[in-house]
């Protein structure tokens, strides 16, 4: 498109054009609270993915696209490579977070409209092409030396534990306390484990603006409803509920994919359509799906079903009561 | 008590010319252009040399509005300039007027039809739209119930819809009585801002208690109300389905400015040679409201409002209007709004999809769509009214108004 001259309206707030920044602040209480847990070697993998996902990203747009990458497209990028960062376990091997943040890169630097986020699928290719390693979870506070290259099967063993979602998913009842969950004083992947850090980044993209609070809401009641009337396992269903809406990638899911408008519809309805079908998929991928969290592979759908939401939930025009092809309102 | 529409924007004020009084700008000449209104140019009947007075016809034609000469003196030439046709007319000053032809008698014994046929020949169009009032008053005849008078000016800088309300509430008034007469309505209202208490109080003094025909009803200012599909969702919660006119859902809606030309030509006999007009923005030296006669240069009025320095004049919105890189042309009947602000260059960005253009389209669009690659329905394309809210809201500086009107055919749906 052409350079256009336009008028400047006095008081017209001038709001940044990108969100990464803002997504990319959202996300650092939790990225530090991993490194607390984890020690260096969760800082070492929240290099890498960034770092390859922003490098990648330029080298294919210069030479696929012949295009720049400015800053801002950067920023986007190194939010994608820390939201795959995010949904690994401290314990993979370094190969594995290089692979997910090339990927994501790759989708990220696909022509033409945006349809995926580049993080949430590389979240979902790592758990398809690496599945045994991004589901062995070690305790918290269990340094992992960062200079090894691939842990051993007998260093991660010494220190394996199950996360909630995991025992969940056999049945059973974590013995850990909610509050421990929603603080994430647990195991889980590096960006997921504090629901409670997430939250205040989603608190945060809200105030900024940046958000409509329609998609994590309806996301986070619809996981709530159907796992409140349809617990699993053992456990009371209070505590079922809580359990599966605090552990596993739902808040990361809120305030990583829910932010990014590329995938989120539209109009209000639509987002609450995205976040209501996110929040079913993400469930019943949990109750019937190999995979212990089904969040990455929910996100990636629903972004798909994003351009299909848009038409559907797309608002009456004006008067068009009676116009051929017309809905009524 | 009003809803309110759909979308738009809440703007502020801006400006000096609020509330400023009008001040009259006499031109050394007039350039009247022939083609003012919709259905072609009208038949210049003085050739150059003739003298004319104030007031005396210069075209006519015999289904359009007239045009007269706003000024007295001599016609200079008759010229054709970028494809439309002008009369030029130089002032001697003296401001001799042509003999006035009211309705002799009392109005209300004048029929529906002499009226109309008296509105065109004093040349009364549409202060906003240009569409010729006695063709829109025969239109609504016998399928309206209500006459809206829109005294309201949603623009940031636009203030001159106040000042005509405020100068010349009782023509208005009366002239709102002359056209119910005329379009066989038993309800008037008037459209005015909640917070516009100067020019409320004006009407309603002008109104009086207890008028069985006439409301005052007070919307919430928004951005754009004035425009009349909005203004009628606000006012009364009812939308024109596309392709229709006001009329067709019972209402007809007039301009006051009009509303004031509908009087001056039916109780005075003075056909429509001023226009109201505001010269407003932060580039003007001395922004203002002014009367001007039509046709007056705008580059005279530029500089009579002090020059414009370091900016761009916008003519018909600060938000929808068209960008003038030079300030020429002369004053037509229907536009009123020149404003000068600062400009910059917009490299539009990539749409990042957030939405907020379907947010605040007043016409319930997703502008977005029209973008290459969406999907849009053809009839809703001619909805779009231009507004510009898209435009102002999107963070990637996108001229969605531009991609609505020039988008491809190859995404309809």
């Amino acid at each position: 498109m052409n350079a256009v001259e336009r008028v400047i309206l006095p008081g017209a707030a001038e709001k940044s054009y990108y969100y990464g920044a803002d997504r990319l602040i959202a996300l650092l209480p939790a990225a530090v609270w991993g490194i607390w847990l984890y020690g260096a070697r969760a800082a070492v993998i929240m290099l890498i993915t960034p770092s390859v996902c922003c490098a990648v990203f330029a080298v294919i747009r210069r030479l696929l696209h012949k295009k720049k990458t400015g800053p801002a497209a950067l920023t986007d990028a190194a939010v994608a490579g820390l939201v795959a960062a995010f949904s690994l376990p401290a314990a993979v091997p370094y190969y594995v977070p290089v692979v997910g943040a090339t990927v994501a890169a790759a989708v990220m630097a696909l022509p033409g409209k945006k349809l995926i986020d580049g993080g949430f699928f590389s979240a979902a290719m790592m758990r398809m092409l690496f599945p045994a390693m991004t589901a062995r979870f070690t305790l918290p506070f269990s340094y992992i030396s960062a200079l090894t290259f691939a842990p051993t099967e007998r260093a991660i063993n010494s220190l394996r534990v199950y996360t909630p979602l995991q025992i969940l998913k056999d049945g059973k009842v974590s013995s850990g306390t909610l509050w421990d969950q929603f603080y994430g004083l647990i195991a889980g992947n590096i960006g997921e484990i504090s629901a409670l850090l997430l939250i205040l980044g989603l608190i945060f993209l809200i105030l900024r603006r940046r958000v409509r609070p329609h998609a994590p809401a309806a996301m986070i009641l619809t996981v709530a409803l159907l796992t409140v009337f349809l617990p699993q396992g053992d456990s009371e269903a209070e505590f079922f509920m809580l359990s599966s809406l605090f552990s596993g990638g739902i808040m990361l899911f809120c305030t990583a994919a829910a932010s990014d408008p590329a995938i989120t519809p539209i109009t209000d309805l639509g987002r609450t359509v995205f976040g209501v079908g996110a929040g079913v998929i993400t469930v019943l991928i949990r109750y019937y799906g190999s995979a212990s969290d089904g969040v990455y592979a929910a996100a990636v759908l629903m972004s798909l079903l994003t351009p299909l939401i848009d038409r559907l939930t797309r608002p009456a025009a004006y008067g068009r009561v009676g116009l051929k092809g017309g809905r009524q309102k | 008590m009003s809803a309110g529409f759909y979308g738009g924007l809440k703007l502020n004020r801006l400006g000096p010319t609020h509330g400023a009084a009008p001040v009259r700008f006499v031109p050394p000449a007039v350039a009247l252009c022939l083609d003012q209104q919709p259905g072609g140019e009208v038949i210049p009947c003085v050739k150059a040399g003739d003298a004319v007075t104030k007031g005396a016809p210069v075209a006519k034609s015999d289904r359009l509005a007239w045009l007269h000469s706003p000024v007295s003196g001599k016609v200079a030439k008759t010229a054709r300039l970028r494809g439309k046709q002008y009369i030029l007319i130089k002032n001697d000053g003296r401001g001799d007027e042509y003999p006035r032809d009211p309705f002799t008698g009392p109005l209300n014994t004048v029929s529906a039809a002499a009226i109309t046929e008296k509105i065109r020949r004093m040349g009364v169009v549409g202060s906003f739209s240009r569409f010729p009032a006695h063709i829109k008053i025969i239109a609504a005849a016998g399928k309206a119930f209500c006459l809206v008078v829109n005294c309201v000016q949603s623009d940031p800088y636009g203030s001159f819809v106040r000042e005509v309300v405020k100068a010349h509430a009782e023509e208005i008034t009366m002239g709102a009585r002359i056209l119910a007469k005329a379009i066989g309505v038993k309800k008037v209202v008037f459209a005015i801002e909640k917070n516009e208490r100067s020019a409320i109080n004006a009407l309603s003094a002008a109104i009086g208690q207890d008028d069985p025909l006439i409301t005052i009803i007070r919307p919430e200012p928004r951005y754009p109300l004035g425009e009349e599909r909005n203004l009628l969702s606000a006012l009364f919660g009812r939308e024109v389905p596309a392709g229709r006119a006001p009329h067709d859902i019972g209402y007809a809606v007039f301009s006051a400015e009009t509303v004031l030309w509908v009087y001056n030509a039916c109780a005075e006999g003075i056909p429509v040679t001023e226009k109201y007009l505001t010269f407003g923005g932060s580039c003007f030296g001395r922004p203002k409201n002014i009367i001007a006669p039509i046709g007056s240069s705008v580059k005279a009025i530029t500089e009579f409002c002090g020059g414009i320095s370091g900016g761009v004049l916008t003519v018909g919105g600060t938000l929808s209007g068209r960008l003038l890189s030079e300030p020429d042309g002369c004053i037509g009947k229907s536009e009123g709004l020149y404003i000068a602000l600062p400009s910059k260059t917009v490299q539009p960005g990539e749409c990042i999809h957030c939405g907020r253009c379907a947010e605040v389209c007043p016409m319930h669009l997703s502008p977005t769509e029209f973008l290459p690659g969406g999907f849009f329905i053809e009839s809703e394309r001619k909805l779009c009214d231009g507004c510009g809210c898209c435009d102002t809201v999107c963070p990637a500086g996108i001229s969605l108004t531009d991609a609505i009107r020039s988008c491809g055919t190859e995404n309809r749906i």
